[in-house]
């Protein structure tokens, strides 16, 4: 009961959420000609009034005790542990370039994840970044971000 | 006509041509199995290679790369829920979660044996029924296709989903995502806060990746396990061929899926993404346990498998005939075909019969071999990477939907609008809003909008352009059906089991 009071229910934070990603919207869909502004009107004025549905059941049965809420997370620290991981390798690219980043980033990831053989994850991380640079450089010529030592 | 369909065929076979199928398929399949790599990219980076070679032997493996792409997509959807290709991503909604039950290589299985049907049928269709299937495309304009896009929407909002509301509002979402970018049709910039790089629309990729596979790879290091032992030792990587009896209960789903993506390919601009949904769609809708579906029903893996396929040779049928290309995939052959002196359109029939009817023959040999070199590459190699351990296949796939992403349009930006669509996917799937709808909303959104609004162009404005024509009332009918069935039912059984003491 303690945990009903204390905490909102998800899908009520979801549409609170929605509503009001869906007014700013729309405060800009105003200013487009009459039919280009169609279509984006229709889906966020749908969006408003799914989302008003959503937090009056939510409401209700939030009202009811037995009702089970959804946990959002699993693992907090580490999703934000995770979230940290993905950020840090985005701007680890722009910044170093793609393959160095990759080849810092799948062991360091792992090991911090819980997977802590050096031999594997060593192979693991040569074979994978290997293919890679063998299958977009070498033979389809992709590029990805540069590397740090060859700007 | 038939008789230089027969003609065509002794060239095919020359092995050099046979080669040419072959090479084509095994890139293919690799190619679409990297997410990030496309068959319409493979194909173009192939064609100036082709100058100095016979037409059939560049055609030979153009086809075998669109067939084998069709089908590698599925391998990453199953084993890591990363569609390869935007037409794999209804695969991924039954074969990922059979791969997490243990059943990754049967889902691959089913996958290549479906992928090849779906192949040639089609191939099969393009050689026989080319010319008059190129008329009935002729029936569908503007306002009937818009009504075939609000069909395959509201098919799948009100039968996907177990909460409507959420299903409505995953779609709305989805829809409204489609709109971003500048109109085509006034040029007015939608929801662009003046970033260039939206000019163009929210490519599906990065919303794909970002809804599909960021939110698995978080949840692969969420959780703290070393290997994912249940399914490594449950993966069935046993021959195809004693695989292949068990799958013959599938027959309804694999004409039903091949009908309409042969169907969904000859009309031009919807492609593979929407036959596969229409397709999974209706199979559920015709199964007996549709709550099974989502959950790791293996017809759903033919389903999408059979339909993404049946659509390769059907959308050189437009293309063929009168040199429309319906998908960017039959654009770039298009451009193969005129390298070397091909000139799409009726006359090509009569100018050149031995290289397009060849070329269809190719369709068939690429489809057949797909069972044979798809088989067993997918199902005891690529299969195996469900063996490595949980921290690493998080950090593999975090790279790969980083060069998925980037290789698009090499741009950094759509890494960080793909990081975006991850959190929202996350807790998405966390409040249990259906994903599916949010795919569908963006693949039809923009089409359906484009359709509509040319409708009522050319009907000077007038609303009943929609409902004037027998073609649009049928498909408003089948809207209508597949809308309100779900609610009947509903009623129906309430009504049971009020009776009932």
């Amino acid at each position: 009961m303690k945990h009903h009071l204390t905490r909102p229910h998800p899908d009520l934070i979801a549409g609170v959420v929605v509503i009001l990603a869906s007014v700013l919207l729309m405060l800009r869909a105003g200013t487009m000609p009459a039919m280009t502004a169609l279509l984006p009107f229709a889906m966020l004025g749908a969006l408003i009034v799914l989302s008003l549905v959503m937090i009056v059941r939510a409401l209700m049965r939030d009202a009811d005790p037995e009702t089970a809420r959804p946990d959002v997370f699993d693992s907090r620290n580490r999703f934000f542990g995770v979230c940290a991981a993905i950020g840090l390798y985005v701007a680890a690219v722009a910044l170093i370039g793609f393959y160095t980043s990759t080849a810092i980033m799948i062991p360091a990831v792992s090991w911090a994840f819980g997977f802590r053989k050096p031999v594997p994850l060593a192979l693991a991380t040569a074979i994978f970044v290997g293919g890679i640079a063998l299958i977009f450089h070498v033979l389809m010529g992709q590029d990805l971000p540069a590397e740090f030592f060859a700007r | 006509m038939y008789g230089a369909l027969l003609d065509a065929l002794p060239e095919v076979l020359g092995w050099a041509n046979l080669l040419a199928v072959v090479v084509g398929v095994l890139s293919g399949i690799c190619v679409g199995a990297l997410p990030g790599l496309s068959a319409t990219m493979a194909i173009s980076v192939l064609i100036p290679f082709t100058f100095g070679m016979s037409p059939l032997v560049a055609l030979g493996m153009m086809a075998g790369i669109y067939n084998g792409a069709m089908y590698g997509g599925s391998i990453p959807a199953v084993l890591l829920r990363i569609p390869g290709t935007p037409a794999a991503v209804a695969t991924s909604f039954d074969g990922y979660p059979m791969a997490q039950k243990g059943r990754g290589g049967y889902a691959l299985q089913v996958a290549v044996v479906s992928s090849a049907l779906g192949g040639i049928a089609s191939a099969i269709v393009l050689m026989l029924l080319a010319p008059p299937l190129a008329k009935v495309t002729l029936l569908f304009g503007p306002a009937e296709i818009f009504w075939v896009a609000v069909f395959g929407m509201s098919s799948i909002v009100f039968l996907l989903s177990g909460d409507i509301v959420k299903g409505l509002m995953s779609a709305a979402f989805g829809v409204f995502v489609s709109l971003i970018g500048a109109d085509t049709i006034s040029g007015y910039d939608r929801f662009t806060f003046g970033r260039l790089e939206l000019l163009d629309g929210i490519n599906i990729i990065v919303l794909l990746v970002g809804l599909y596979a960021l939110p698995p790879a978080v949840g692969l290091l969420e959780e703290p396990k070393d290997i994912d032992a249940s399914n490594a030792t449950r993966l069935s990587t046993g021959s195809i061929w004693s695989a292949i009896p068990g799958m013959l209960g599938y027959w309804k789903t694999w004409l039903r899926s091949a009908i309409i993506g042969i169907f969904v390919g000859i009309l031009p601009g919807a492609g593979g993404s929407m036959a596969a949904f229409l397709s999974w769609n209706e199979a559920r809708r015709a199964s007996s346990n549709p709550d099974e579906w989502g959950h790791g029903e293996p017809e759903g893996v033919a389903a999408a498998e059979t339909a993404n396929n049946a659509d390769t040779a059907s959308a050189m049928i437009p293309a063929l005939t009168l040199g429309i290309p319906g998908t960017a995939v039959a654009a770039v052959m298009l451009g193969g075909l005129l390298i070397h002196g091909l000139q799409p359109g009726p006359m090509l029939f009569r100018s050149n019969p031995e290289i397009v009817f060849g070329f269809m023959w190719q369709f068939l040999f690429a489809a057949i071999l797909l069972i044979f070199l798809g088989g067993s590459i997918a199902t005891n190699s690529f299969a195996q990477v469900l063996r490595l351990p949980r921290p690493i296949l998080g950090a593999i796939i975090i790279a790969l939907v980083f060069i998925g992403v980037y290789s698009i349009n090499g741009r950094m930006f759509d890494v960080y609008l793909t990081l975006g669509f991850g959190v929202i996917g996350y807790f998405m799937e966390k409040l249990k809003f259906p994903l599916p709808p949010v795919v569908l909303g963006l693949i039809l959104g923009k089409f359906a909008e484009e359709n509509l609004r040319l409708a009522l162009r050319i009907g000077r404005g007038d609303w009943s352009v929609l409902w004037s024509s027998t073609t649009s009332l049928i498909i408003i009918g089948l809207t209508l059906v597949v809308v309100l069935m779900p609610i009947l039912r509903q009623q129906v059984a309430k009504r049971r089991a009020a009776r009932q003491p």
